[in-house]
């Protein structure tokens, strides 16, 4: 929507010394951003023996053993897969859920909607420290310590207050109207939900949903506090626990937070292009 | 009262909308105000009014989107109040057109006989039928592929017409459709709407700010007017005896010229106008006042020609011309108004040429008068003035 915009306003402030000062600030991002990334690429490529040493910055003989011995963990593939279910079943949830919140404060008559969402919000305000002892109580309780469905619940409660947010403003984007014709013409609340206002909101919904997913795969300390064994254990925490008594595996280390990071950065280039499609096609009134 | 899908109760797509004291509030003031109006079986039923009088709110409580705070919508006598969108069988066209930007023109034709209570009582054929007799009687055979940011305003409008007409309504609602459509599409879709109702013969309720849309479209005209009724009637009875000094001035366009005007001496003062009256006529008690009105076609304007001092006659200048089509208007300055500042606004004749400036003639000679009481605005009374005759 504003790219253009921004674009030729940049053009204009145009010059040789814009250019240079554009190219500046662009640089200075990059480098904000990736250079832990950046680091920690550098490191598991490094041999053990050159991993405490400041030069050489690059190694001068990059090895895949860091990698080797990572892969050849037994438990990584399983823990991997723990990461995805819990964030995708809670995502999935939040989402869900959430939805029908949103759509709800959106839409239908409620009393009250401001006071709920502020409630909303001041719950998404507790620390999860806060929390965190209470809850592993009540998991114990239930019954669900060391289980997927205890990760998945925690991470779908947390996630709820932003979905919430997320979608109800979103289906507040939607003109009204849309709703009123789907109800006139014969829909329920709930088919209108699923066959007029959901549609055209779907890439708005893909975006909560993948902020949710990026949010349960990077959550470390419910995940900490509530696994036990790899059962349930998810990548973040297992990467956590290569410590042994003696050693920290740095390049171990390194090398799988590489690997735990891909499947995000992977799904964000994927959702990408239809995420900026899906956004500024939406938002504009039919 | 429980929902009872009503097109299984009743035969044909006709109905006697009733409004009985419906009032609606949100927060503040009550948006519709006891309203109680029955519009006629197959009747095109337009209400009026300035933006923020209740009409959109009006639609939606009758629509079933909204329910009233007090009062009782029935159809052909049936309490529909409580009853929910879906099962009232209204349709309703929005000035947005909310045409379903996901789905082809097709799809949204088709929509609403695939949703619903009316889902399954036609098969898959059924419902290509009549989604071609539709767009063959719209002219959008050629565009049922299209999504609706392909189309212009008119189309979409048309799209948005044929969703609402293809289930055969009962009741069909229309939320100012026309008022996003430029000048020239917008006169063609009203003769369009027109022929569509006299096709039809739906019941149509169609809502607008325009009063010459409303006055040239519909069988009779609702003016609402901070959620209650002003008026009701034909666009003739509204025009020739408005029921008040609201519905005069929103009626007509120019505006109808509204005159403070004392009783005094057997004669109606009425800057820059004297009136004789009647001596029967019941409002002549001396010194009562009264607010005059005159519509801009009812007042000449021609050369000096120094007649003035009849009391129908008054000398005037020329302010302002404006043009809005055949007929030109101006607003004059009476010679006795320079001191009150009041304005007199007249239709010229399609071949009268004035310019801002020139000094003329205003007469009222002949003109159709209305009588207003200046406190409650409500109509007196109002007859045709002559030289030689005397108003009643």
């Amino acid at each position: 929507m504003s790219g253009p915009g921004i674009r030729s306003r940049l053009r204009a402030a145009g010059g040789a010394g814009g250019r240079l000062g554009r190219i500046l600030l662009l640089t200075g991002a990059v480098v904000f951003c990736m250079g832990p990334v950046t680091w920690q690429a550098v490191t598991s490529l490094k041999p053990d023996s050159d991993l405490v040493r400041l030069p050489p910055l690059f190694p001068e003989q990059p090895t895949g053993d860091h990698y080797r011995a990572v892969l050849a963990r037994s438990t990584l593939g399983r823990e991997l897969l723990n990461s995805a279910l819990v964030a995708v079943a809670s995502s999935a949830l939040a989402v869900g859920v959430g939805g029908l919140c949103a759509f709800a404060l959106a839409r239908l008559p409620l009393g009250g909607k401001p006071w709920i969402l502020g409630l909303v919000l001041a719950l998404s305000m507790f620390p999860p420290i806060a929390v965190v002892s209470p809850l592993y109580l009540l998991v114990r309780a239930l019954g669900l310590r060391d289980t997927l469905s205890a990760l998945i619940l925690t991470h779908a409660t947390y996630s709820l207050p932003l979905a919430i947010w997320m979608l109800s403003s979103l289906f507040r984007q939607l003109p009204v109207d849309l709703y009123r014709a789907a109800r006139v013409d014969g829909c329920t609340p709930w088919s209108a939900l699923v066959r007029v206002v959901a549609p055209p909101a779907l890439p708005g919904i893909a975006v909560a949903a993948l902020l949710l997913f990026i949010y349960s795969w990077n959550e470390f300390m419910f995940a900490l506090t509530l696994t036990a064994t790899d059962a349930s254990r998810t990548a973040p925490v297992a990467i956590a626990l290569f410590p042994g008594l003696h050693e920290v595996p740095w390049g171990d280390m390194a090398a799988a937070s590489l690997i735990v990071t891909g499947p995000v950065v992977l799904l964000a280039l994927v959702f990408q292009r239809h995420i900026v499609a899906g956004l500024t096609a939406g938002s504009v009134k039919e | 009262m429980r929902p009872v899908p009503l097109a299984s109760c009743l035969r044909g797509n006709m109905a006697e909308v009733r409004l009985e004291g419906l009032r609606k509030r949100f927060d503040g003031p009550d948006i519709v105000r006891g309203l109680t109006v029955t519009v006629r079986d197959g009747e095109f039923f337009a209400v009026v009014g300035p933006s923020g009088c209740g009409k959109s709110t009006l639609l939606h409580l009758l629509a079933g989107l909204e329910s009233p705070t007090g009062g009782r919508i029935l159809f052909d006598g049936r309490d529909v109040t409580a009853l929910a969108p879906q099962h009232r069988d209204v349709a309703l066209v929005f000035q947005s057109y909310a045409l379903y930007p996901h789905m082809t023109v097709e799809e949204n034709l088709a929509f609403p006989l695939r949703v619903g209570p009316r889902r399954g009582r036609l098969d898959r054929a059924g419902i290509a039928g009549e989604v071609r007799r539709i767009a063959e009687l719209l002219g959008l055979t050629d565009l049922l592929d299209r999504r609706p940011r392909e189309l212009s305003g008119g189309q979409r409008q048309r799209v948005a017409l044929g969703r609402a007409l293809i289930r055969k309504p009962r009741v069909f609602l229309l939320d100012e459709p026309l008022s996003n459509l430029d000048a020239r599409l917008r006169t063609g879709m009203r003769t369009e709407l027109r022929r569509l109702h006299d096709q039809l013969k739906i019941t149509m309720i169609y809502v607008t700010h325009d009063q010459t849309e409303a006055m040239t479209l519909a069988d009779r005209v609702a003016v609402l007017h901070d959620g209650t009724l002003e008026q009701l009637g034909t666009p003739k009875e509204l025009y020739d005896a408005p029921a008040n000094v609201f519905v005069a001035g929103f009626i007509g366009q120019p505006a109808m010229n509204m005159i403070d005007a004392v009783v005094h001496g057997g004669i109606l003062a009425a800057d820059p106008f004297r009136i004789p009256l009647p001596a029967d006529w019941p409002h002549r008690v001396e010194g009562s006042a009264l607010t005059l009105g005159i519509r801009p076609e009812h007042i000449r304007v021609s050369r000096p020609s120094g007649r003035a001092g009849s009391g129908m006659i008054a000398d005037g200048t020329v302010r302002l011309v404006e043009r809005g089509g055949g007929h030109p208007w101006v607003t004059l300055e009476p010679a006795s108004g320079r001191a009150t500042g009041r304005m007199l606004v007249a239709l010229l004749d399609s071949g009268q040429e004035l310019r801002a400036g020139d000094a003329v003639t205003i007469s009222i000679g002949d003109a159709v008068v209305h009588f207003f009481n200046p406190v409650t605005g409500a109509r007196i009374g109002g007859r045709r003035v002559g030289p030689g005759e005397r108003p009643g």
